[in-house]
């Protein structure tokens, strides 16, 4: 008698078509049977041990970021859209002046230490770090963060921005996306994003105009959104050219 | 359905298949936000398991594209692995960090299609889907889940033995 092979068990188990024939040779097949058994039991502690894996899930940030960054329905996405991949987004993290001295070691070791056990980066009084090399150069009453880009999404956040304070956004042809606030401001990131805990002082974002999406939130509010050529201004803004787009945070 | 109600009822089960994917959770999360901005942006509609499938699609390619040529950095971020959700004693915590060790490292020598295969099956789709989402036939997704079973499976017992 001829057995059944292991994919057609494993089949059976995950509730795939049971032929007749394969139903039979069950019926009959001692070995068969037990060896179904045996798999159903792997399939068991597969589950288990897989649920090791699980970890906690931040739906309720992650629900604002995405409607954010859904634009308005039936507005067509932008042709380059479609043919795009993610995979050179934000992968690159650069850590500029203060900030570097947070990070001990090179900017790609500091990519590598889990932004989940690290999430926030307190910048203390800027000084250059030479253990930076590629920081840029900031003033001193400032410091800020700088993520690599090339040309996938940047979704920035602002928090705890004064009323009368300005955001300054300026597109760069740069692929690297800059946040820049007052010294003592604190920076999270992960890939694509960035936020700033910002109480005083003008922020300045510098994105590439490669960006396939950009988002600004600030406080909760959306300030700008889409990709920079089809792009939905809704802050206060109090100027705006083709290079730059000046926004004062209004009272309240 | 509206976005609400779509995104309430993929996105953790989602994001939960990254972070088992890749193992880092900022990562994962972004691969699943960046699925749901799509579904969106590309107004997929249909039966509910087809926009299931079609995230979970999505997301695998991402990451394949994403990784594609960072394989290192896939290990390197597992290194710092995703922290349990729920208050634990301390004994369970630790045997919980053995397990998502072990977990881990078995997941890590598997072929990344195999990895997928694994993964996809112990999200709850069936062969077909699989297929569909990783382009192989949906004939040799049995044989492909064999074979990912047997070495998880192996890894993860040869680990736990010597734990012990
Ligand atoms: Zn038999």
């Amino acid at each position: 008698m001829r057995h059944l092979d292991e994919a057609t068990l494993l089949s059976v188990r995950d509730g795939g078509p049971l032929e007749a024939g394969v139903r039979m040779h069950l019926d009959a097949c001692a070995t068969c049977s037990r060896a179904l058994a045996a798999a159903q039991a792997r399939a068991e502690a597969i589950a288990l041990t897989l649920t090791a894996l699980d970890g906690p899930v931040e739906a309720t940030a992650a629900k604002a970021g995405v409607r954010a960054r859904v634009r308005a329905a039936g507005q067509p996405a932008p042709r380059r859209w479609a043919s795009q991949h993610l995979g050179r987004a934000a992968a690159l993290l650069l850590v500029t002046a203060g900030a570097a001295a947070a990070l001990p070691g090179s900017p790609v070791r500091s990519l590598l230490r889990s932004p989940a056990t690290e999430p926030e980066v307190a910048a203390p009084a800027a000084t250059l770090s030479e253990s930076a090399p590629q920081a840029l150069a900031v003033d001193a009453a400032s410091s800020g963060i700088s993520i690599a880009v090339l040309d996938g999404p940047v979704h920035v956040v602002v928090r705890g921005a004064a009323a009368g304070s300005e955001l300054l956004v300026t597109w760069t042809d740069e692929t690297a996306a800059s946040v820049r606030a007052a010294s003592g401001s604190r920076f999270t990131y992960a890939a694509g994003r960035v936020e700033v805990d910002a109480s005083r002082g003008t922020v300045s974002l510098e994105l590439p105009r490669a960006a396939t999406r950009v988002s600004v939130e600030v406080d909760g509010r959306l300030y700008l959104s889409g990709s920079p050529e089809a792009l939905e201004v809704a802050g206060p803004t109090v100027e705006r050219t083709r290079e730059s787009i000046r926004f004062r945070v209004p009272q309240g | 359905m509206d976005f609400d109600t779509i995104f309430d009822r993929h996105y953790p089960e989602l994001a939960r298949y990254c972070q088992r994917l890749i193992g880092d959770r900022d990562a994962a999360e972004d691969i699943a936000q960046e699925s749901m901005v799509r579904l969106f942006d590309h107004q997929v509609t249909g039966s509910e398991a087809g926009m299931r499938a079609w995230l979970f699609k999505t997301a695998t390619h991402l990451v394949r594209d994403r990784y594609r040529v960072e394989k290192n950095r896939v290990r390197l971020l597992a290194e710092n692995p995703v922290v349990p959700s729920a208050p634990e004693s301390p004994e369970l915590r630790l045997e919980r960090a053995e397990t998502r060790a072990q977990a881990r490292a078995a997941l890590d020598t598997l072929a990344p299609r195999d990895r997928e295969i694994l993964l996809m099956r112990y999200a709850g789709f069936s062969y077909r889907e699989i297929a569909d989402a990783i382009d192989v036939a949906s004939t040799s997704v049995g044989t492909l889940l064999a074979r990912a079973e047997r070495r998880f499976t192996q890894v993860v017992t040869e680990a736990a033995r010597q734990a012990l």
